[in-house]
């Protein structure tokens, strides 16, 4: 007997609640019509809006575009950073081979290659030409030295610049040079381009947020005998929102996919003017558009800004609202 | 059941409407409710579909004190009650047949419910042809029609009209009277104010008369 009560009960929820998601559903359904119907009226104001924010976004994204191209080209092309140690001439063959595996020991160092004395020398005399002038001299000038490569991890000036000094400090260690002025300047270079491309996009999202917010505003502003209709008749501040926000929702959502294929756009144009410059120098670079986990978060993000500035403004507009 | 005790209503600016206004109509009633422009009428019935909020006093509909309902409570509220407008307030543009389809939207009822009850409707008022027209090619009685068919469309127990006939003729005055007699008497309560004495003076029905604030005469006897 109980056990029957209990089923009942149960199906009896199971029944409402199927009739809620349907209610439920059947609002979404009506919400999204009233946003295609009024997308068709007001259809020349709608396209003039999306495209402000079109281009809006457009402009982040190729700026993001370039900070990672740009950062490609760095790794690919800048010449490793080197740190060049000079050594003591004074000191013993026992004594350098010492010194080699005091560098090694350092967490920092990938590599190193070893120039002996004479070695320097003769690289010196054919690199530079001034062979029969160096034969002048009664003894060899050059010291030996050390070229330490260091691994991918310590590739950033700072730590270069602290292993430079420690190398210094180490006996037997005549001088240590950082060759990394190329580095310096691409990665100076690279960070610019970043900073500007996050100030940018910071600006843009404002804007976006803006005209998102006043194309809602004008959309109320022409529907404002509906919703005051709708309250008279018994409206959920809930049911009168939905429509402005799938708007929000849809107004980003073609802007972000209208950007996404002007940005490809860009790339596809840029990439024939790469191709003769990158020609000329005799290398090939191909420059890389946005992957796909990058366009799904750039349409995700927007969206979720179209809502949030849709949701802001109209429910500013029905706090103020009463209905007279 | 419609009762108001001792119920007052002041605007903003110190300007008194309503004064100490006490009555009860019953279920299934009909009533007038008249008086000279500005005597308090509108606020009355505004007060009672929660547009406005008494100052003092309570009114109770169906057994519930409508004066301590939430902001967030007043749209079902006014599901309950069926509401008519002297400028009928309907959509513009949307057709007749969606006007009326909107307080069961806002329900979420099926599209085949929907459809069953605003042709139902529709057919009350004699505009079941008219359904895919739009406001503005209908006349002035038409457009009170579709405005009492959207009231009536979900069935509420009570219906206010305010000023319903204000702007029509007086062929289209009685049609329309004629109208709110028959849904009376269909069990739906009717509260309907109006200036126009002479449209009422051989009917038969309670009349409420409210001057400057105060309720000055009441015909229904206690039995």
């Amino acid at each position: 007997m109980f056990n029957l009560k209990y089923n009942n009960k149960n199906r009896k929820h199971n029944k409402n609640e199927h009739r809620f998601f349907s209610r439920w559903l059947r609002q979404i359904s009506y919400a999204w019509k009233n946003v295609w119907h009024d997308f068709l009226q007001h259809r020349i104001a709608s396209i003039l809006t999306i495209m402000v924010i079109a281009i809006s976004i457009t402009l982040p994204t190729i700026g993001y575009l370039l900070w990672k191209n740009v950062n490609i080209a760095a790794n690919l092309w800048s010449p490793t950073p080197n740190l060049t140690v000079y050594l003591n001439k004074n000191l013993t063959d026992a004594e350098i081979k010492q010194l080699l595996t005091t560098f090694n020991a350092y967490s920092e160092v990938e590599k190193i290659n070893y120039l002996s004395r004479s070695e320097a020398l003769e690289e010196f005399k054919t690199w530079s030409g001034f062979g029969t002038a160096l034969d002048l001299l009664d003894d060899n000038p050059l010291p030996s030295v050390a070229i330490i490569i260091p691994n991918e991890l310590a590739k950033q000036t700072d730590i270069l610049h602290e292993l430079q000094a420690q190398l210094i400090k180490i006996d037997g260690v005549d001088d240590a040079k950082l060759d990394d002025s190329w580095f310096t300047r691409l990665t100076a270079l690279t960070n610019m381009v970043k900073t500007l491309v996050w100030t940018i996009s910071l600006f843009m999202l404002v804007a976006v947020s803006l005209v998102i917010g006043n194309s809602i505003r004008l959309t109320i502003f022409s529907r404002r005998q509906t919703i005051k209709v709708m309250q008279l008749i018994g409206a959920t501040d809930g049911f009168i929102l939905r429509p402005f926000l799938y708007h929000g929702i849809f107004i980003s959502f073609i802007s972000v996919i209208l950007a996404l294929i002007l940005s490809e756009i860009f790339i596809i144009q840029i990439e024939s003017i790469i191709w003769n410059v990158s020609a000329v120098f005799g290398t090939i670079f191909v420059i890389e558009g946005l992957s796909w986990d990058e366009c799904l978060l750039i349409l995700f993000f927007v969206t979720i800004i179209g809502w949030l500035a849709a949701l802001i403004t109209t429910k500013r507009y029905l706090k103020v609202t009463q209905i007279t | 059941m419609i009762q108001f005790q001792h119920v007052s209503k002041v605007y903003s600016g110190g300007k008194p409407a309503l004064q100490n206004i006490s009555f009860t109509i019953e279920q299934g009633e009909m009533t007038f409710l008249t008086g000279h422009s500005g005597a308090g009428k509108s606020t009355l019935l505004r007060l009672i579909c929660g547009l406005e909020q008494a100052n003092d006093g309570k009114i109770i509909l169906n057994n519930i004190d409508i004066t301590k309902l939430k902001r967030g409570e007043m749209p079902f509220l006014r599901r309950n009650v069926g509401m008519i407008f002297q400028d009928h307030q309907l959509l513009l543009d949307h057709t007749i047949y969606d006007n009326v389809a909107i307080p069961l939207i806002i329900l979420g009822k099926s599209s085949e419910e929907i459809r069953r009850r605003v042709s139902a409707s529709l057919d009350k008022v004699g505009l079941i042809n008219k359904m895919q027209f739009y406001p503005i090619q209908l006349s002035g009685g038409e457009q009170q029609r579709v405005g009492i068919a959207r009231a009536i469309v979900n069935r509420p127990s009570i219906l206010l009209a305010d000023e319903p006939t204000g702007n029509l003729d007086e062929k289209l005055s009685k049609d329309i009277l004629l109208l709110f007699e028959e849904l009376n008497q269909t069990g739906v309560t009717v509260l309907m104010a109006t200036h126009n004495l002479q449209l009422i003076r051989r009917k038969h029905h309670r009349i409420l008369n409210l001057n400057h604030g105060h309720l000055d005469g009441d015909t229904h006897v206690q039995p």
